[in-house]
């Protein structure tokens, strides 16, 4: 055993321990910038599908039924009034789409039915919606190009659908 | 040499390592300790025991053309890194970069065996080949032990391989001792995913670093990258197949004939052997007492802690030592899984006992 030997040992081991955490420190240096720039490539991506995801919600976002008193064109905003009218558009539809599918062609093109609205041939039903076990008679008048006619006690409400 | 000639010139050290010899065959058929390559190497070492069969003779022996060519000239020890480069994801350690410090951590242990070397009367350069048996990395414990001491390429190659199949014996105690309970259940969060972009970069951008700082760290890097470049191109599907199947696997039985051929009785009986057999082991642990140790002194700095039994897994010996972790913490806690983060220091411990290698060469000359 030699102590030059000895030193030279620990000369050579400081040097190695620097020069491997110095070397695999700077590959941690790197590997955070290429973590960097794969936040940076996938918030893009996400930034892009958010954006897509807005648009088709856009596309898909649902229309606005605007109703009013028919008279006095006030805006109603009775939750329970509403709940009753738009019960009984959706029955009307139902109503409506059953009367149509007797016909060939409304049942392979159901598009077609808008002609009949053009023609100035407009559907209307009488109807009872329960509510809360309350019966409700209303009656759903198609108004073509406008909308929906809701007759309910001696008021009428006009529906109307915008995009 | 026929019949009664040879068995005459059998000698008790022949008888000796013939022993040795067959115990490997024994460990890697009964045991699966390192098969692939232990097994060639305890074959071959009955085999040059056996007087007289001109294998290992100058200048046409075939055991000798293949050391001479191939092991000498480093071609096998560097193809066995394309090909583990071909085979390694270092997805985990990209996810994780602060593994790379734990793999860095490790190689304390090839210092600490190294010194130990030199205080039991070896040379700087015998002491730097035994030491690098710490780094767990068999091929990286040829390809040095080749250039600085070639006497013990037998002792260091078999002492690395053996004790890399022990690993599941050696580590978990150390690490029992220097971890607690709650330590060791620690969990820690998912790794990011990682892109192939990112996956495509590191191998090309560490290969220049890394060859530019220690140029005699690039043929063992460099092989390295290359294959995982092959891997993970994606465009070279036949290369990749080639360097992790069948180059690899053919190279690997080069290597166990070649470093088998060196086991000889009058190289491989000496004292010395024994003495690098038994630093072998304080390489394994010293390096596995560092990672651990390292990610300990980690955890006083972050605020997100790591699992110090990580940090054992920076001692290469892929993926042995990152199961040893995955093991111990689902003995601690059946839900802690822990293996893909073991997997990150595993890969960088591979890198940072090439780069210790390649120091030891610029600085002890090859």
């Amino acid at each position: 055993m030699d102590a030059t030997t000895i030193l030279e040992g620990i000369t050579i081991t400081l040097i190695g321990v620097l020069i491997v955490f110095g070397i695999l420190t700077i590959l941690v240096a790197i590997l955070y910038g290429l973590k960097y720039i794969y936040i940076c490539e996938t918030s893009k991506k996400e930034a892009k599908i958010e954006e897509k995801e807005e648009i088709e919600e856009k596309q898909a976002r649902p229309k606005e039924i605007k109703i009013m008193e028919e008279k006095t064109k006030a805006q109603i905003h009775d939750p329970q009034l509403i709940s009753i009218i738009t019960a009984a558009i959706t029955l009307f539809n139902e109503y409506k789409a059953k009367k149509l599918s007797k016909y060939d062609m409304f049942r392979d093109m159901p598009e077609l039915s808008r002609i009949l609205g053009l023609a100035g041939i407009s559907f209307r039903a009488e109807l009872v919606v329960s509510l809360g076990g309350k019966d409700q008679q209303v009656t759903v008048e198609e108004i073509p190009g406008d909308g929906y006619r809701v007759h309910i006690g001696n008021k009428n409400y006009i529906a109307q659908i915008s995009v | 040499m026929i019949g009664l000639e040879s068995l005459s010139q059998l000698t008790l050290g022949n008888i000796v390592m013939i022993i040795i010899g067959l115990t490997l065959v024994y460990l890697a058929i009964r045991h699966k300790y390192e098969p692939l390559i232990l097994l060639p190497i305890g074959i071959t070492a009955v085999l040059v025991n056996i007087p007289g069969s001109g294998l290992v003779d100058p200048p046409y022996g075939f055991l000798y053309l293949v050391k001479k060519y191939l092991i000498d000239t480093e071609i096998v020890p560097l193809l066995i890194f394309l090909g583990l480069g071909a085979m390694t994801d270092f997805g985990p350690m990209i996810a994780n970069p602060k593994s790379l410090l734990l793999g860095a951590a490790a190689q304390i242990g090839v210092f600490v065996a190294m010194l130990t070397a030199l205080l039991l009367g070896f040379n700087l350069r015998e002491a730097a080949s035994i030491g690098i048996i710490g780094g767990a990395d068999g091929p990286t414990t040829i390809y040095l032990t080749v250039k600085l001491a070639p006497h013990l390429l037998a002792a260091t190659a078999v002492a690395a391989y053996s004790y890399m199949s022990l690993v599941p014996l050696i580590q978990p105690p150390v690490i029992k001792a220097l971890t607690t309970k709650e330590e060791r259940r620690i969990r820690m969060k998912q790794l990011r995913p990682v892109s192939k972009k990112e996956k495509i970069l590191f191998p090309i951008i560490s290969m220049i670093v890394i060859g530019l700082l220690v140029p005699s760290a690039a043929p063992l890097i460099g092989m390295i990258m290359i294959g995982n470049l092959f891997r993970e191109a994606g465009v070279v599907e036949r290369l990749r197949k080639a360097a992790s199947e069948e180059l690899m696997n053919i190279v690997t039985i080069f290597l166990g004939l070649g470093v088998g051929s060196t086991m000889r009785a009058e190289t491989f009986l000496t004292y010395k052997t024994l003495l690098v057999l038994g630093l072998g082991v304080v390489a394994f642990a010293s390096a596995t007492a560092g990672g651990v140790l390292f990610a300990k002194l980690m955890n006083m700095f972050s605020k997100e802690k790591i699992n110090p039994m990580i940090g054992a897994a920076g001692v290469s010996a892929v993926p042995m030592s990152a199961r040893v972790v995955q093991r111990l913490a689902t003995q601690e806690d059946p839900e802690n899984h822990l293996l893909m983060h073991a997997m990150g220091p595993n890969v960088a411990g591979v890198i940072g006992t090439a780069v210790v290698a390649g120091v030891f060469l610029s600085m002890l000359g090859g």
